[in-house]
């Protein structure tokens, strides 16, 4: 029987972006992380990046309680899983090894 | 404002799972409400009117990208029984269409016969006209032999995508290749290296248009009434293949056994046939408009698959 192929977990530039600024803030909201990085985050991409990661399991979310104005819609509020920090963590270890010798 | 947010969600949630809607559409809009609701108590009514339009672009680029996300999806995730039921139907389709261009291209060929036995080239300029008819008639068994009891959400998807993309062939190669094939064709019959003058089924469709537009109206007849038919005979059978598309796939809810199945799908070939013949000689011949002839086909198998959805009962259908 031929062995089931091993799924090796992945982060994207965009999503060690995200994990990062949840790592420094603890948690924010989509349009925070975009402020926080204009350059490499985007209003229209943003969303459908953190449905992603929580799909892989690196963030998770929840409803805020309140709207910020009155008859405004409950933001998400997203947090790094401890998956989420490990995959971060070891990324970016193996980027920091590699990186130098490949550069050469 | 909040008609804008009930009809972009409305539109979320015709083409987006609720895990997406949830997690992807939601939030979106959330942002867009607030960031409009901020921008109304500050008094700045022109920012309000700036964060409407471009939240709306950005809550439709991101309902595209879960769309494109979920396509892409459903055809790299595919299950045991789907992969199956489009080998099956891919198989079928490819000998069809092989079989019908053969017997299309045939009697044209035979023509040549009484001369000289026709060259290679000259039988392979011959396909591109062939294949717009041979298409149609190599989806009708595909999909209902091909497909049968194994209809799902999934299934159903892949054969519409797979349909577009034959609509799309089809129509780049009655624009634009058909033309030329059928000039090389006429060309090479004539031998002697001088190019014949063009006709209808020679010129591109922008040609076609374009003499269309410049030549007065003329009654039945005429010879503008055979550019006209050309000119409609494209575009309808560019989407043909989509027509017999959405017929199929609503025939395999209704014919659950192979027999009828292989009856109905003999019928339908024949149908299909018999509406084209009819479409194009009652057109040239004035007894149709030129538009109704060519889009006949179409016309009636469309309608016979919205008929067949309109009475369908859903106790019937295989489990997604």
């Amino acid at each position: 029987m031929a062995a089931k192929r091993l799924r090796v977990p992945r982060l994207s530039e965009k999503e060690s972006i995200v994990i990062a600024l949840l790592l420094e803030h603890e948690q924010m909201y989509g349009l925070e992380m975009v402020s926080a990085s204009p350059r490499h985050l985007k209003r229209g991409t943003i969303y459908v990046t953190l449905g992603r990661m929580e799909d892989k399991g690196y963030i998770t979310s929840r409803l805020e309680d309140a709207p910020p104005h009155a008859g405004g819609l409950p933001r998400r509020i997203y947090r790094p899983t401890a998956q989420g920090r490990q995959i971060f963590a070891v990324w970016n270890r193996a980027l920091t090894e590699l990186a130098p010798r490949f550069a050469r | 404002m909040t008609s804008l947010i009930d009809r972009l969600r409305r539109l979320a949630t015709w083409l987006c799972t609720p895990v997406s809607i949830e997690r992807r559409i939601e939030p979106t809009l959330a942002d867009l409400r607030n960031e409009y609701l901020d921008a109304i108590s500050r008094g700045s009514h022109w920012k309000s009117r700036w964060v409407q339009a471009t939240g709306c672009l950005i809550v439709l680029k991101v309902v595209s990208l879960v769309t494109l996300e979920r396509t892409l999806r459903s055809v790299t995730h595919l299950d045991a029984r789907t992969r199956t039921a489009l080998l099956e139907s891919a198989g079928i389709f490819a000998i069809v269409v092989a079989l019908a261009t053969v017997v299309i291209i045939a009697p044209v060929l035979s023509r040549t016969l009484v001369e000289r036995p026709p060259t290679a080239h000259e039988a392979l300029y011959l396909v591109p006209a062939a294949l717009p008819l041979a298409i149609p008639l190599g989806l009708i068994p595909a999909l209902i032999l091909g497909v049968r009891e194994r209809l799902s959400s999934q299934v159903r998807n892949l054969v519409l995508v797979w349909a577009l993309c034959c609509s799309m062939l089809s129509f780049a190669n009655l624009a634009w290749l058909v033309p030329a094939a059928n000039q090389a064709y006429r060309t090479s019959l004539l031998g002697i290296g001088i190019e014949p003058g063009k006709g209808p089924n020679e010129l591109t469709l922008r040609e076609i248009a374009r003499h269309i537009e410049s030549t007065p109206v003329s009654g039945p007849g005429a010879p503008l009434r055979h550019y006209l038919v050309s000119y409609h005979v494209r575009w309808a059978y560019s989407l043909a293949p989509l027509a017999v598309a959405l017929f199929a796939l609503a025939l395999t809810r209704r014919v659950r056994h192979l027999l009828p199945m292989a009856a109905v799908t003999l019928v339908a070939c024949c149908g299909w046939t018999l509406l084209v013949m009819v479409g194009s000689v009652f057109a040239r011949g004035g007894q149709l408009t030129p538009m109704l002839g060519a889009w006949l086909p179409n016309a009636v198998f469309i309608s016979a698959a919205l008929a067949m959805r309109w009475t369908w009962r859903p106790t019937r259908v295989a489990s997604d």
